[in-house]
Formats: C-alpha cells, structure tokens, sequence
C-alpha cells in the first residue's frame, strides 16, 4: 500500500475494510492523538488506554464516516475529546490531574539547582493550565505539542480562525493573571527566551 | 534622542511582555511526548494484523502480486527448459564422441 495515500483516499479504502488503509492513517495520527491525550490526562497507562480506545471505535465506526469538509484528523480528535471528558467525570474527585514521575524531565545539562528551580516553575504552570476550561486546554495542546495553526484548529475544535485567535488571547492573559496573583515578580513572567 | 516610553504605553508594553514570556514558557513547557514503540506497534496489530511482507521491496498487492508471481513462474521454466538443453546437448555431443570413436576403432 502506497504511504503517500491521501487521507481522503485512505479514508474511502478503510471504510471499505481495507485494514492496511486504515494502518496508513493510524500511523499518521497515532503519535499526535496520544500527545493530546497525554497531556490532558497526564500519565502515559491512561493516555495509552484512551489512545486504543480512540482507534478501536474509530475503525469501528469508520464505514459510517461522513464527509463533511473537515479533515480526519478532526474526527480522530473529536473522539479523543469525548473520551477524556469522560475521563474526567469519572475521575471528577481528583481536584489536580496527577502528573507522572517522568511527565516532565528536566535537561540533563542543567546544574542541579536550576533544574529543580525549573522544574518548580513548569509545575506550577502545569498544574495552571490543568486547571484551564476544556477548551483552552484543547487549544494550547493543539498549538504547542501538535504544532497546528489556527485554520486547523478552528476545525478540529468547530470555530472559526478569527475565534480561535481571540481564545488564544484571552488564554494567554488568564494564565499571565494567575501567575501574577501567585507572585507579580514570578520568573515565569521574566523569561522571554532570550539568554536563557 | 532616546525613544521616550510615554506611560500610557508603558502598561500595553508590560503586557506584550507578560504574554510574550507567558507564550515562551508554554513553548518550553508543551512538547511532544513519544508514545512507546511497543504500544504503538501491538495497537497496530490489534488493530489491522500484521504488516504484510514486501517482496523485495515492493508491495504484494493487487497486479503487483499477479507480476511477481507470473515473472517467477516464467523465469523457472525457462531456467528448467535451458537447463534441459544444455544437459541435452552435453549427452548428444557424448553419444557423437563415442559413435566416432567405435567407427575408428572397426576402420582400424
């Protein structure tokens, strides 16, 4: 099977029970679904159980696919939305997503302290943008891990680019308003990448 | 002259800078994550199967297969007819040898 099948040709096969089709796309978004699952639920056991869980009822369901205009990807993501909401009911007792050990490794090449220090400011911030909406949550996730634009998370998230923008915007300052009511002279609020 | 931050402009430049260093920190923060290579390789069987092999590279699909197959088949047998040939002729050229052989030997 060619690798360089389109999603939509893919798509058409895998829908007509062509496995090694619906190989071709799971290859191409495996890596991305699992990113967004990981760190919406932040520990690899639950993120690998909802990645399978995501692909299972995506070839379950794949014969019944409608086009609609948007891209697969949107609907692998739209599962994955609704399966870590659910996630999240079930699991509603626990306040703070818990973090694996190794969620975030600091550099190796950092001296001790810095990386403990650093690893305290990405904490914080982590457990900041646990505490986001849904929808930021999916927005930031979209953007930093999975590198999309707006146009394409406009349509995975069923919003027009212009929305998704002011979303951002309005992320952004929700997260720099509560950095700064934890301390106003935060280092999370003095790197800007440049020497560091 | 020195550029002259007036102070109504001061408090939009502190918050391009707040959201710049808030944008930065995500950038460091959100990166992606491998998933392991065993899970993603046995989902992938549950999934589909196992990977079909490929024969010398190409993948045996459809007309593909039927090519291989027909130039295998093709390439025997006329292997097996060449062969059957060339002991043919080697036999022939022997049976000759002996036959000039044994008419020598009754001339002498």
């Amino acid at each position: 099977m060619d690798q360089e099948l389109s999603d939509t040709d893919a798509l058409a096969r895998a829908a007509q029970g062509d496995k090694e089709a619906f190989g071709i796309l799971y290859d191409r978004y495996v890596g991305r679904i699992y990113n967004y699952i990981y760190y919406r639920t932040g520990n690899q056991h639950d993120a690998e159980d909802l990645t399978s869980r995501v692909f299972t009822r995506a070839i379950r369901h794949i014969p019944k696919y409608e086009d609609r205009g948007l891209p697969f990807s949107a609907w692998l993501y739209r599962i994955a939305h609704n399966l870590v909401a659910n996630w999240h009911r079930d699991n509603s007792r626990r306040q703070i997503v818990e973090l694996d050990e190794s969620y975030r490794l600091p550099s190796g090449q950092e001296q001790p302290e810095a990386r403990v220090v650093r690893s305290e400011q990405e904490a914080v911030l982590m457990e900041l943008v646990s505490k986001l909406p849904e929808d930021r949550q999916q927005l930031l996730i979209l953007k930093f891990v999975d590198h999309l634009s707006n146009a394409e998370i406009g349509e995975v998230m069923g919003k027009t680019e212009g929305a998704i923008k002011s979303l951002y915007h309005r992320t952004l300052l929700s997260l720099r308003d509560e950095v700064k009511d934890l301390d106003p002279n935060h280092p999370l609020l003095q790197a800007n990448g440049q020497g560091q | 002259m020195n550029k002259i931050e007036w102070p109504w402009k001061r408090k939009q430049i502190t918050l391009e800078h707040d959201l710049h260093a808030v944008e930065y920190q995500l950038e460091q923060l959100l990166q992606p994550v491998k998933p392991r290579a065993e899970f993603v390789n046995q989902l992938r069987t549950d999934l589909v199967g196992k990977p079909r092999r490929k024969w010398l590279g190409v993948a045996s699909e459809g007309w593909q297969k039927g090519l291989l197959v027909a130039g295998g088949v093709v390439s025997f047998a006329a292997m097996v007819i060449g062969g059957a040939k060339i002991v043919g002729t080697i036999l022939g050229q022997r049976q000759t040898t002996k036959g000039r052989v044994s008419k020598k030997a009754a001339a002498l």
